[in-house]
Parts: C-alpha cells; structure tokens; sequence
C-alpha cells in the first residue's frame, strides 16, 4: 500500500507499475512460507489441511507465484503480448477465488 | 529483477515467462505437498508415541487393578478361612446348652471359647498390620525397614541390614507408605527368586534427591531385564513398583556392581514435600 501510495502521489504513475506488485509479491509470499513453518513447528496434532487459513494462503502462494513472471515483465509488455499471456492471471486469479471461498466455507463450518 | 526483463526479444521473452511461471508453480506446489507430507509424519509419530504412552498407563493401571483384586482376595481367604472357623468354634463353646452343663465343664467352655478369641484378636491384628505396618504409622519409614529387615535377619535364612544415612525429617506419610510398599515388594522379589545370602539397604540424600541402594549376592535383575519385563504381560509386582514410583515422579534403575559380583537396586525419588514431624 505504501509503495502504491508513493507510485501513485510522488512518481504520478497511473499504469500498472511492476516493480511495485513485484515487491508486493515477495512480501507475501515470504509471509505465506513463514506461516507455513510456522504451522509446521506447531505442536498441536491437527492436519495442516484441515485449517481454514491454509487454503487461503495456499491460495495465495498459486495466484503469486503463477503471476510472478507476469508481474517481473508486465512493464515490457506490448498488447498483444499481454492478451495473450494475461490469461495465466485470469486463471490463478479464479483458482484463487475457489481457494479462498474454499477457507470461508471450512471457517464457517468450523 | 530488472535482469530478468528481457526487451524486444520475443522469444526469449515468451520462455523465461513460461519456464518462469511453470517454475514458480512447481515449486509452490512443492513446497506445499512437502509441508503436508511432512507434518503428516510428524504427527503419525506423535501419535503413535501417545498411543505407546497410553498403552504403558493402561498395562500399569491393570497391574494395580489386579494387585488390588489379589490383596482383597488374599485378606478375604484370611478372614474366612482362619477367623471364620475360630469365632464359628467359640460359638459352639458358648451354646444355649452351656446353662444346663455343670459348673467345672461351663468354666472349661468359657476357657476355651476365651482362648479361641484371643486367637482370633491377633490373626485380625496381624492381618490389619500386614495391611498398614504400624511402625511405619507411628515411628516412619526408617523404622519400619529395620523392623521388617530384622524380621528377615531372625528368620535365619538371610543376612539382611540396613543403614538410613540422612533421614533426620520424615517424610509425607503417604509418601513413606509408597517407598515402604516398593522396598517389601522388592525384598520380596530377592527372597522369592534370587538365592541371595544379603541384603544391604543403604538411604542418602543428595541434591533434594532421596536415594534408596540395595545390594544382594543373589540372581537379579539388570534395567534391560526390569524394561523386558514391564512390558511383557507378566511382572505384575514390577510394574506395580513401576507405578508406585511414578506417584512420586521417582524412578528405579537396576545394574550389576562395578565388581560384577552383587546386583543393585536404586530408588530415586525427589524431596519435593519435607517433614511432617522429626524424628
């Protein structure tokens, strides 16, 4: 958010900015793999799968690391070449959102 | 990063976002499967340990279970083989038709049906004391081993000593009763399987710990016999030392001497709770 505010106020960059969404992507995935070891050093005896918030972070981690590539070289890209590869985020964007229904679901039953 | 940007160069373009992305998946997905396999393991073993655990208390509580049952038959085969007969006896002597007897064979009833009860007091009194020693009641556990150790040594089949170096304050009485109850199970075990010419007990204290050392030259056990054992179905007095000890968070170890000549026995149990009263 922070470097979306400065990109957007400081450098007056409206279009997609992909350092800004790069480092974003870092961010998270370095905290879905922390909370992933974090999970694992528990001592409580229940299946990782079995927990809401791993489906959303499981979620997460295939959006960013499908999108990462994408994210690196967005700047670069020309209209075609952007149609014909923003498919690969249309389709983590909705395996995403099943994930994410997914842990709400689970988080409500439980 | 920018290194990976690769500018007007279609094709290479097109593999390094392919490979990268497909990359990037597999290594997620990687991760994740090797994150749920992993933790699968590591509860399986848990799991397994808790059961063993369980398995361990359940063998330990049956063990006491049963020890409970014999003791409960034993007092009740006792009391009906032993004090039955003799009140049913003084009974007789003291019949309805004592009134119509002569004096001197009234006198000779009532002799014999007084004699009979005092029999019957002190089968009940050793009975109550086989329960609960009263030496260990009234004067603890220091006392209550020399009494039982020179009841073996006057026996006269085995040498049997014993020394407390450092038990100036008593401990909690139910805790006495324990150690007690360990130690007779103990010396009942070397008299019972050993052929052992003595028994040594020795008491210290060390590090708020309390030791109990017994040495005998007879046939005894070593920690990987003692295991053997506790696990086997088999070993009932074992394992309720084994669970006695584990009331008390104590622990026992048994090893054969340096010398390879005596075995020892050693009871250690932690000083959490001090004297009721001194000695």
């Amino acid at each position: 958010m922070l470097l979306s505010a400065l990109t957007y106020f400081i450098f007056r960059q409206e279009a997609f900015d992909s350092l800004n969404t790069t480092i974003e992507s870092i961010l998270i995935i370095s905290f879905c793999i922390f909370f992933l070891f974090e999970e694992l050093n528990n001592v409580e005896v229940v299946f990782i799968y079995q927990k809401a918030n791993f489906w959303f972070v499981f979620g997460m981690l295939v959006y960013l690391a499908g999108n990462f590539f994408l994210f690196i070289q967005a700047d670069e890209f020309s209209k075609e070449i952007r149609d014909g590869f923003w498919s690969i985020n249309l389709f983590s964007n909705i395996l995403k959102k099943l994930f994410v229904r997914y842990c709400i679901l689970s988080s409500k039953r439980s | 990063m920018f290194f990976l940007q690769i500018n007007n160069q279609s094709g290479s373009f097109n593999l390094v976002l392919l490979f990268g992305t497909i990359g990037m998946l597999v290594l997620t997905i990687g991760l994740i499967v090797f994150i749920i396999f992993h933790q699968r393991k590591v509860i399986r073993y848990q799991l397994q340990l808790q059961r063993m655990e369980q398995d361990q208390q359940k063998m330990l509580l049956n063990a006491s279970i049963r020890l409970q049952e014999e003791e409960r038959q034993r007092i009740a085969a006792d009391l009906h083989d032993d004090a039955g007969p003799l009140l049913a006896t003084a009974r007789l002597y003291l019949n309805e038709n004592l009134v119509n007897l002569d004096k001197t064979s009234q006198l000779q009833s009532i002799y014999n049906a007084k004699q009979i009860i005092d029999d019957t007091i002190q089968l009940i009194r050793n009975i109550s004391h086989s329960l609960m020693p009263p030496t260990l009641k009234n004067f603890g556990l220091e006392s209550a081993v020399n009494d039982l150790f020179q009841k073996i040594s006057s026996s006269g089949s085995m040498n049997a000593s014993c020394r407390f170096h450092d038990y100036r304050n008593r401990m909690h009485p139910e805790d006495e009763l324990i150690i007690f109850r360990v130690i007779q199970e103990l010396v009942n075990n070397i008299l019972k399987h050993s052929n052992a010419s003595f028994i040594h007990l020795t008491q210290n204290l060390s590090d708020d710990k309390f030791f109990i050392r017994m040495h005998h030259d007879g046939k005894g056990l070593t920690q990987a016999d003692f295991e053997k054992l506790n696990k086997a179905a088999s070993g009932l007095g074992l394992k309720n030392i084994q669970s006695r000890l584990k009331l008390l968070h104590g622990r026992i170890f048994f090893e054969k001497d340096m010398s390879q000549t005596y075995f020892k026995v050693t009871i250690e149990v932690p000083r959490i709770e001090e004297s009721v009263g001194t000695k």
